[in-house]
């Protein structure tokens, strides 16, 4: 390992990043690292994997919304060769929660691996493990539960008021609020006052991969866990809590994966497999179905908003108040975390004076919900932004104007105290946006027969990571050169089939001028690569990706420098070579020279944390037809704004967010104004990207119709019922 | 005796349903999504999907014979079909998804007994009947028959062999549907309709609703009106209120009644707008 281990930032701070540099490997269109054996069926899913002497467990879930087992026969089950049950009775009590990442965060703990006292309809009783998976399901079949079925609390605002608190710690609800400005003096002296409450519904991520995890014990007490995840070293730290083992003793492997979306970004069925594994003295490979992944993971979590905004006489924003309920389901996993999300946004889209936003989390006896694209962001934008069209309509203001005379500017402080929003494109993104899908034409409304025709849009903003909250954002990054010259990048990044490690690969290949067929970037495994803190918060392009330029940077220097030690004349790193004197090396003879003659590895080790935390932008267009009668939408075009700084892998330019027989054609518009603090000038895109996607078709639909729709989804059903209300 | 059995004649399917404690499975669709689980160790499952004669499609006698093991994309694809059962074609076109649609058969889209089936109606619309084959010989039954009986109308050794169409002169037929989405969806409503034009006048009308409780509903007074005297604006009024009526009058109470109630109206249009443009079409080539 090198001896530089690098603790102070250095980073690169041009005032304006000029887009459109001369780049070899950023924003060109790079095909995919993993994309010909995904293709190809190659690319093997923990749940193809050959696992000798393992044991696969299925969970035997509650068909119950709410019960207690009053017993459990597994006579039957275990009656058949090589099959073993383990009940919540055999179970920790440790109580935890699975949407904490991180040591001392205080996520309140109230989830178990197995429990006698069923939540929600897919709550964890047993794990009935057999050599394979059909004899397990058919020993499920087998086992008898008696449950004394209790009565079920669905709706969220309903849990506050329910007689009895649904969990024994008699915790109704978890609030959290955020406030600046004098919100009551801009109410009272307000010319306006508009008013809407916003409901969004529960959704499940569908990912192509159900749920797998797999643990093993090995030598020497530690438990080996092998899963698709996003937070390695918070599943790390959750594991660790439930087998009461040191982290060491808690090896995570990040695995191939078939999609998360947020869906595996929580502990869901790590502690259950890796507790039957280290109690069995067996490797457990847990796996799941459809119908289990849906039932017993996490939804993005359901919220009622209720949103009021003030107004001058001239349109301008003076205040907002937000009442928030978001519906945590059976455990609050992170379903806190998700509603102080969606207040931190409130302030980072319009230029607000005053802001009250009060919420709390509360449990259900429903799904429990967590981490789903956007984390917060598509529920507050929802409220916003179907509310601010409302508003616009009642009072007047064409939704363009009103917005464009709002938004917030390039260098914009965040009035609530988080970071600065940095080089926020929003207003070019919304003028450039309604110029290229026609927004004056299509937004009028068409009428013939049964059909209506118009068009909407919706804004929205995200962040690029933790910088300037209450929570830490730490990454490690090591950049080896190898005696080759070909590149190793150990990172503990978690590639969700997004094209993380391809996107880095351009950052470190475009530093070093190594084609990217020669560098290979590692995702994560808690015992040989170093610290971070997930694939989470749409941090990774802005921050690990940051980490790697930098790290690269270093790496580069340091062949530089050493050559220019062993050889004692000028040196300089140009095109992927070495300028020695007047001789050209190659970097696999320069490295070879470091290490043989000079005693230097050229491996660099990076730790890094970013001072700021900029916002990402968008703005999407949507135009839509509604046929009256069956209340089916059709959108027909679809446009998608993103201010991105500057596009690392151009193929984000085909990023398709719809798939299915009805997915409109997509165009995408990148605002590429370069951001300070990313690499190359580039920020987040990968959750902002399904952000305004909903309230664009909602507030097309509303217009369409002269319908006020606030209730998501917009199902034909209701579409036909606000109709008739008409 | 559990397993699996593959007969590739009838004749070895009679051996097959001799076994007792048979289930048969056609493409499975439904069946290893919805019965897999509960299949008992004593249970012999019989595969049908070899059984050469479930299999063709052909004119016979003034009928169309549709073998019961036909696919829906053989249907959708079929030029006998389409010409002379157009709504079935249609039907078949929009079931599922594709790879649902290569194994589904007519035969298991009626057999599944579900509600929302979407080829049933269309066979309803065209007056077809069933012959089925058990140990106790062959019986025939009209679809119309075996709808109104839901899943009681099969015993379980009972196979649907294939089903014969009748083809009197000049008849046209439309089928239309609505789902929660255009494609891979399971019906919320449906409607198929049949009728015979002959010079300038139409006649013998059968018009099925699906998906109200059941997988089929023949609405006579909407087909009264469909081949009535009103002028065309009138009728296709006439013939949608008909329409919402008879969901009216079958789902009475139900939460999904406003829906349907509106949706029925664009299948309403539908359908008679692709009727009238065919039966116009027609007039117009002879």
């Amino acid at each position: 390992m090198s001896p530089l281990k690098e603790k102070e930032r250095t980073i690169r701070r041009p005032e304006e990043l000029a887009p459109g540099r001369d780049f070899r490997y950023i924003g060109q269109r790079i095909p995919r690292a993993d994309g010909p054996d995904k293709v190809t069926g190659r690319y093997d899913y923990l749940a193809d994997g050959r696992y000798d002497k393992a044991l696969v467990g299925v969970v035997l879930f509650s068909p119950h919304a709410h019960a207690k087992v009053r017993s459990i026969d597994c006579s039957r089950a275990l009656a058949m060769p090589g099959v073993r049950v383990l009940t919540w009775e055999d179970a920790p009590d440790v109580l935890y929660n699975s949407g904490e990442w991180f040591p001392g965060q205080n996520d309140h703990p109230d989830e178990r691996v197995l429990t006698g006292h069923a939540r929600h309809v897919g709550d964890r009783i047993a794990l009935v493990l057999a050599p394979d998976e059909r004899t397990a399901r058919i020993a499920r079949g087998r086992i008898v539960v008696d449950y004394e079925v209790l009565l079920p609390v669905v709706d969220p605002e309903g849990a506050r008021e329910a007689p009895e608190a649904l969990h024994e710690d008699g915790i109704r609800e978890f609030p959290g609020t955020i406030a600046f400005g004098d919100v009551e003096g801009a109410f009272a002296s307000a010319a306006h006052v508009e008013e809407d409450v916003i409901v969004t519904p529960r959704i499940h991520h569908a990912a192509m991969e159900p749920h797998a995890v797999f643990a093993a014990p090995r030598p020497e007490g530690v438990l080996e866990l092998h899963t698709p995840c996003q937070i390695l070293f918070g599943i790390q730290q959750t594991v660790a809590k439930v087998l009461n083992l040191p982290f060491s003793k808690v090896r995570i492997i990040k695995v191939p994966m078939g999609g998360s979306f947020g869906g595996k970004q929580e502990a869901v069925f790590e502690p259950l497999c890796a507790w039957a594994a280290m109690t069995l003295h067996r490797p457990v490979l847990i796996v799941t179905n459809r119908e289990e992944s849906i039932a017993a993971t996490r939804v993005r979590a359901a919220a009622v908003g209720r949103v009021s905004t003030a107004l001058d006489a001239d349109g301008k924003l003076l205040a907002r108040r937000f009442d928030v309920t978001v519906d945590a389901g059976a455990y609050l996993s992170g379903a806190r975390k998700v509603l102080m999300a969606m207040g931190k946004k409130t302030s980072r889209l319009y230029r607000i004076p005053a802001v009250e936003f009060a919420g709390r989390a509360v449990r259900t006896s429903t799904t429990p919900s967590g981490a789903c694209r956007g984390y917060g962001s598509p529920q507050i934008h929802a409220i916003t932004e179907i509310h601010t069209d409302l508003l616009c309509r009642r009072l007047g203001y064409d939704p363009v104007d009103f917005r464009l005379a709002n938004l917030v500017h390039p260098g914009d402080s965040d009035p609530s105290g988080a970071s600065d929003l940095g080089n926020a494109r929003i207003i070019e993104c919304l003028t450039r946006g309604a110029e290229r899908f026609g927004w004056d034409h299509r937004s009028k409304v068409l009428s013939w027969g049964r059909w209506r025709r118009s068009a909407g849009f919706a804004c929205c903003t995200h962040g690029n990571g933790y910088a300037g909250t209450i929570y830490h954002d730490v990454t490690e990054v090591s950049v080896r050169i190898m005696e080759d010259g070909s590149v190793v990048v150990r990172t503990s990044l978690h590639e969700l089939g997004n094209g993380t490690l391809t996107a880095v690969a351009q950052i470190v290949g475009e530093v070093l001028s190594v084609p990217l067929d020669r560098i290979v970037v590692t995702e994560g495994d808690t015992q040989f690569t170093g610290y971070d803190i997930g694939c989470q918060a749409s941090r990774v392009i802005y921050v690990c990706g940051e980490s790697a330029r930098l790290c690269a940077e270093q790496a580069k220097e340091l062949l530089r420098s050493e050559a220019e030690k062993l050889w004692g004349c000028p040196t300089t790193y140009e095109n992927g070579e070495l300028l020695v004197g007047g001789r050209r090396l190659s970097l696999g003879e320069a490295v070879r020279a470091v290490e043989t003659k000079g005693g230097t590895s050229v491996d660099v080790h990076l730790t890094y944390s970013p001072d700021r935390n900029p916002g990402s932008y968008g703005v999407h267009f949507a135009d839509i037809t509604v046929d009256t009668c069956t209340g089916l939408v059709t959108v027909n075009d679809f446009l998608a704004v993103h201010d991105v700084g500057q596009a690392i892998n151009r193929n984000f330019d085909k990023y398709h967010m719809f798939n299915a027989p009805e997915m409109p054609p997509i165009d995408v518009l990148l605002i590429e104004k370069g951001e300070p603090g990313g690499p190359y000038g580039a920020k987040s895109i990968g959750e902002i990207a399904t952000v305004p996607t909903a309230p664009a078709v909602v507030n097309a639909v509303n217009r369409a119709l002269g319908t006020e729709m606030t209730c998501l989804p917009l199902t034909p059903a209701r579409i036909v019922e606000a109709l008739a209300a008409l | 005796m559990a397993g699996l059995m593959p007969p590739n004649s009838l004749d070895e399917l009679a051996a097959c349903l001799a076994i007792g404690n048979v289930r048969v499975v056609a493409g499975g669709t439904d069946w290893f999504v919805r019965d897999v689980e509960s299949f008992g160790e004593e249970d012999t499952l019989i595969d049908l999907s070899g059984v050469a004669e479930l299999r063709g499609v052909t004119l016979q006698g003034g009928g169309l014979r549709i073998g019961a093991g036909e696919t829906m994309t053989s249907l959708a694809g079929s030029p006998l079909v389409r010409t002379h059962a157009a709504c079935l074609a249609e039907a078949a076109e929009h079931v599922g998804s594709w790879q649902i649609r290569n194994r589904a058969t007519l035969g298991g889209n009626l057999a599944g007994g579900s509600p929302a089936a979407d080829t049933p109606p269309a066979l309803m619309a065209l007056d077809a009947t069933a012959e089925i084959l058990s140990l106790r010989g062959t019986r025939s039954c009209s679809v119309e028959g075996i709808v109104a009986q839901g899943r009681a109308a099969l015993a379980p050794d009972e196979v649907l062999v294939a089903f014969t169409i009748p083809l009197p002169e000049g008849r046209i037929s439309a089928f239309g549907k609505v789902g929660s989405r255009k494609e891979v969806s399971i019906a919320r409503l449906n409607l198929a309709a049949s009728l015979r034009r002959s010079g300038g006048s139409l006649s013998n009308a059968r018009v099925v609703v699906g998906t109200l409780g059941s997988a089929g509903r023949l609405c006579p007074g909407a087909g009264e009106i469909l081949i009535g005297s009103l002028d065309l604006e009138e009728r296709r009024r006439a013939f949608c209120s008909a329409l919402v009526a008879v969901v009216e009058a079958a789902i009475p109470g139900r939460s999904t009644l406003p829906y349907k109630r509106s949706a029925i109206l664009a299948l309403g249009e539908d359908v008679f707008d692709a009727l009238m443009r065919t039966s116009d079409e027609g007039r117009g080539r002879s």
